[in-house]
């Protein structure tokens, strides 16, 4: 093999390898936490397209929570009422960002306030803080 | 035999000379740092190697990324910016340049030449000639036909997007790994079908330079490839034309070369150059004109006016009906289907059989006539898709600068233009625009067709058929200016 032919191979690797593994673990890795915050992102579809995902999100209690909510279709919201949490409209594309202190136990429902699809009133998910 | 070959070489400079100097430029003479180039084994490496990033980006963001398509790379760059470039630049200025860069068939050429810039004697692969019956468009046709059918979900799903590339690639690695050359280019490819239809009207060409040097050259190289003794004569070293063309026998339509530029680097006796020349110049080239041919001038210029109307139309119902819209998509599809098949070219053999009893030349046979006349649609078929594409580019290409940054729409911002703001450029303007550059088409396609049919029927009898055929080719035009214009 010539020396160009190797360069290139490299290129190419480079390309159809390294770049896709480097997007996906810089997408998904695990987020370091300097201040002690938790990060989980949410992804949010229309219900008929599988709904908030995850829809039930595990923390425990004292943990700051920081959740970034993505919208993958249409406009949604996101109301977590018994943390005082209730979102602007989230736009596909445009991810909303919202912190708080888990600092009661139990099981706290969430939901969309937004008319996102027909089936938008079963757009719920639960927060469980664990002791 | 030296010798003689010796003197071929010597001959081809004054011959050269002879063959640029009425109306064609030789290209690589006038730009050295172009010849340079094209003489390097890894140009056209490097013309791949971007388009292969962002054909990557776009594979994975339509598969993994947000399924919005105003947010996603892969619709944007694809549908909006690719496609601008290739419709409103790079076919009509620059031929089939896009399929030198192209990385679709690249994985499956590599493979079967076992290298990505050197040239080598074996690779892998079986080898297999393509079927002769095979050897037309027919394939491309309908490839490109199933595409265009589902074009309203192609076009704005970019999970369906990235699938359609991916199995693009998968089906060229196949093809390369079966067949010889690049089959999958010159017989399967949809859009190298439509590329090689209007690559006639550009001002670019690859030629051979003497034709008298090619009679005597015993090597054949621009075929067959370099060999170690055509290369004790002359060329850096080449593969023969991964397209079937053979540039030295005497290839003169732009319709199958893919400008790789293997045959430049494989002649021994720098006879093959790259021209500018007028536009349009191969469209009264007689040798070539084919039915499949023919029949990708009615299925481009019918998608135009169906896309227009489907895509640009104040009728939804339409539109929903072509988003797979329940039982509405059969009705969608027999209008899409009977349009391209059979409604324009019943018209078309209409025409001709006008054209033939007007001209009084009974002789020349009407399948004849109406496939000569068929590239007298090119210029207004391409004029019109450039219209049509203006309408949806202009208004949607700021996405691009917006998903550069996000092209997954994971909320990244790499840039920082992830938040600039959608921006319709000029929409005032596109009608301005599209009617001139249909006017012009139209212009073209009246002189094209003039030129066609002294070729078919002689001088006296073409001037009695000039008008029935200028008639037609407005009312083509006048049906876009009435989708455009309201």
């Amino acid at each position: 093999m010539r020396r160009a032919d190797v360069v290139a191979a490299i290129v190419v690797f480079a390309i159809v390898v390294v770049l896709p593994v480097g997007i996906f673990a810089y997408q998904f890795r695990e987020k370091p936490h300097p201040e002690g915050v938790r990060e989980i992102t949410v992804v949010i579809h229309t219900f008929e397209n599988g709904g908030f995902q995850p829809s039930r999100i595990v923390v425990r209690k004292g943990e700051r929570v920081r959740l970034k909510l993505l919208s993958y279709d249409v406009t949604h919201s996101f109301q977590l009422l018994d943390y005082d949490i209730d979102t602007d409209l989230i736009f596909p594309g445009q991810p909303t960002v919202v912190e708080f202190v888990a600092s009661e136990e139990g099981t706290f429902p969430f939901q969309c306030n937004v008319k996102c699809s027909p089936s938008h009133q079963n757009m719920v998910g639960q927060l469980i803080v664990e002791p | 035999m030296e010798d003689e070959a010796v003197g071929v070489k010597v001959t081809q400079v004054a011959e050269r000379k002879a063959a640029v100097a009425a109306w064609k430029r030789d290209l690589l003479r006038l730009v050295p740092v172009l010849r340079w180039l094209v003489f390097q084994r890894w140009f056209q490496f490097a013309l791949i190697v971007p388009n292969l990033l962002a054909f990557t980006i776009v594979i994975l963001s339509g598969i993994f990324g947000i399924p919005v398509g105003a947010k996603n790379f892969s619709i944007i760059f694809v549908w909006i910016v690719w496609w601008a470039l290739l419709i409103v630049i790079l076919v009509p200025f620059g031929a089939r340049v896009w399929c030198a860069m192209c990385p679709i068939p690249a994985f499956g050429e590599w493979l079967q030449r076992k290298s990505f810039v050197s040239v080598t004697a074996g690779g892998v692969g079986l080898g297999r000639r393509w079927p002769r019956r095979l050897r037309n468009l027919w394939l491309a046709n309908f490839g490109f036909l199933t595409i265009a059918l589902f074009s309203p979900i192609v076009t704005t799903r970019p999970r369906v997007t990235g699938l359609l590339l991916l199995g693009l690639m998968a089906v060229a690695v196949v093809a390369h790994l079966v067949f010889e050359r690049r089959a999958f280019c010159r017989y399967l490819c949809p859009v190298g079908g439509f590329l090689g239809l209007y690559s006639m009207a550009a001002p670019v060409e690859l030629r051979r330079i003497d034709a008298e040097v090619c009679r005597q050259c015993r090597f054949k190289s621009c075929y067959r490839g370099s060999t170690q003794e055509s290369l004790q004569v002359g060329g850096v070293g080449g593969y023969g034309c991964p397209n079937f063309e053979f540039p030295g026998g005497g290839m003169e339509r732009n319709t199958y070369c893919l400008l790789c530029t293997e045959c430049v680097k494989a002649c021994p006796y720098g006879n093959i150059t790259i021209n500018v020349r007028p536009f349009g110049t191969d469209l009264l080239v007689e040798k070539g004109w084919k039915l499949d041919e023919a029949f990708k001038a009615f299925i481009m210029l019918g998608s135009a006016i169906l896309y227009s109307v489907i895509m640009i139309g104040p009728w939804g119902t339409l539109k929903d009906w072509a988003n797979l819209g329940g039982w509405g998509f059969l009705g969608y599809a027999a209008m899409f289907l009977g349009s391209i098949l059979l409604l324009a070219p019943g018209l078309h053999l209409g025409v001709s059989a006008l054209l033939r009893r007007v001209s009084g030349a009974r002789s020349v046979p009407l399948s004849e006539v109406f496939v000569n006349t068929s590239y007298a649609l090119v210029p207004v078929g391409l004029f019109g898709w450039i219209a049509f594409s203006l309408a949806f580019v202009l208004p949607n290409v700021s996405y691009a600068v917006s998903v550069l940054s996000d092209p997954f729409g994971w909320g990244w911002d790499l840039f920082g233009t992830k938040g600039y703001p959608w921006t319709p450029y000029a929409p005032g303007l596109v009608p301005y625009l599209q009617v001139p550059l249909l006017l012009v088409g139209l212009a073209w396609s009246v002189s094209a067709g003039s030129g066609i049919l002294q070729k078919t029927f002689g001088e006296a009898e073409a001037r009695r058929a000039a008008l029935p055929l200028t008639a037609y080719l407005i009312g083509v035009t006048l049906v876009f200016l009435a989708l455009y214009l309201g």
